[in-house]
């Protein structure tokens, strides 16, 4: 049987980033989109667009020191174009650090299809957050928060 | 006794038309000659016939029709014309084209995950006839050496394809590169994708 600790810790994260974006449309009045890094069919069209979005990156999830237990690295920030002075940004940033700031807790769950996110399969802990500098040549009004958590994660 | 007079007489073929999802007879009685099958273009007459109706008496507006019963071939029209004397209009004359083609036309459907992200499926939205022919060499502009086949699909012009959509026939996907009506049908130049040459 396949191995499913990433893709139970990267559905909690998306999850959990689709739970913050909706947040934070209704806390600025703006369309927030939301695009994984990652994803081909989606992150060009999120770029272009000239509304505010949510970027996100798991980048990696290694044994630490072995299988239960992990160390997720991942990043996660915001994009903004029509935006004088970054403060549309800033806000996103501030709802992202306070997220996922160091000590909160999350459950983890399979949330990638239907039906199996009733199980509990571990818990993620955020250990350390810090705001990258600028990641993309040109484009200042990028930002992401590269996160650490420690993951208990019993593989489903 | 009149031009048109005469061609009432003669046209005493049934023809069925596509209401919805049934076929219904037509009102109109039609004729169905035989098409010079020599004096045509690359199809050559095979996919290509002539309905002729009373002057004045017009076929009910559809898609698709079969002559003679309803489980004939499938036409479509792609053009008509009327044909008047001093006494008005006696003949209309259908040029219709075969619709022998099952053509499925999908379209990208989002279902939101439990997580929130969504999850983009090519579904089927809609089942039509259409005429499926080659139509030339597309030669690749990225590598030397690579041609794709260029395919034509014929349609009723009151066929409404969604704007991002891709069409599957005898189990091989196209994509559409060109639109354009041409008579009385629309037109489309598709090309193979997903490895289909």
């Amino acid at each position: 049987m396949a191995s499913r600790e990433w893709m139970i810790v990267k559905s909690t994260l998306d999850r959990l980033v689709n739970d913050t974006v909706a947040k934070i449309a209704t806390a600025t009045g703006n369309v927030v989109a939301v695009s994984e890094v990652e994803d081909v069919t989606n992150f060009e069209t999120v770029l272009k667009d000239g509304a505010p979005a949510v970027l996100y990156q798991l980048m990696r999830l290694n044994p630490s020191p072995r299988a239960p237990r992990f160390e997720a690295v991942f990043n996660i920030g915001a994009k903004t174009t029509d935006d004088s002075g970054n403060y549309v940004l800033s806000a996103i940033l501030g709802e992202l650090q306070e997220l996922f700031k160091p000590g909160n807790r999350f459950d983890l769950r399979d949330y990638s299809e239907a039906g199996l996110q009733t199980d509990k399969h571990g818990g993620m802990l955020i250990t350390d957050g810090d705001i990258n500098p600028q990641q993309f040549d040109k484009q200042s009004g990028i930002r992401t928060i590269g996160c650490k958590a420690a993951v208990l994660c019993n593989g489903g | 006794m009149l031009l048109g007079d005469v061609i009432a007489e003669l046209c005493d073929t049934p023809i069925y038309y596509l209401d919805g999802t049934s076929w219904v007879l037509s009102p109109v009685l039609c004729k169905v000659p035989p098409y010079d099958r020599f004096i045509s273009d690359r199809a050559f007459g095979q996919k290509k016939r002539l309905v002729q109706t009373p002057g004045g008496q017009h076929l009910p507006s559809a898609s698709y029709y079969r002559p003679g019963s309803n489980t004939s071939r499938t036409y479509m029209v792609e053009s008509v014309n009327e044909d008047q004397d001093s006494h008005g209009e006696y003949l209309s004359v259908y040029m219709m084209r075969e619709a022998a083609d099952v053509c499925e036309v999908l379209t990208q459907q989002t279902i939101p995950r439990p997580s929130g992200t969504p999850k983009k499926e090519w579904v089927v939205s809609s089942t039509v006839w259409a005429d499926f022919d080659r139509f030339g060499v597309l030669r690749s502009d990225e590598l030397d050496g690579v041609d794709y086949t260029s395919y034509t699909v014929t349609l009723p012009t009151s066929v409404l394809l969604p704007g991002d959509c891709r069409l599957r026939i005898d189990n091989a996907l196209y994509a559409i590169q060109e639109n354009f009506v041409q008579l009385e049908l629309r037109q489309l130049r598709v090309r193979g994708i997903n490895g289909q040459p």
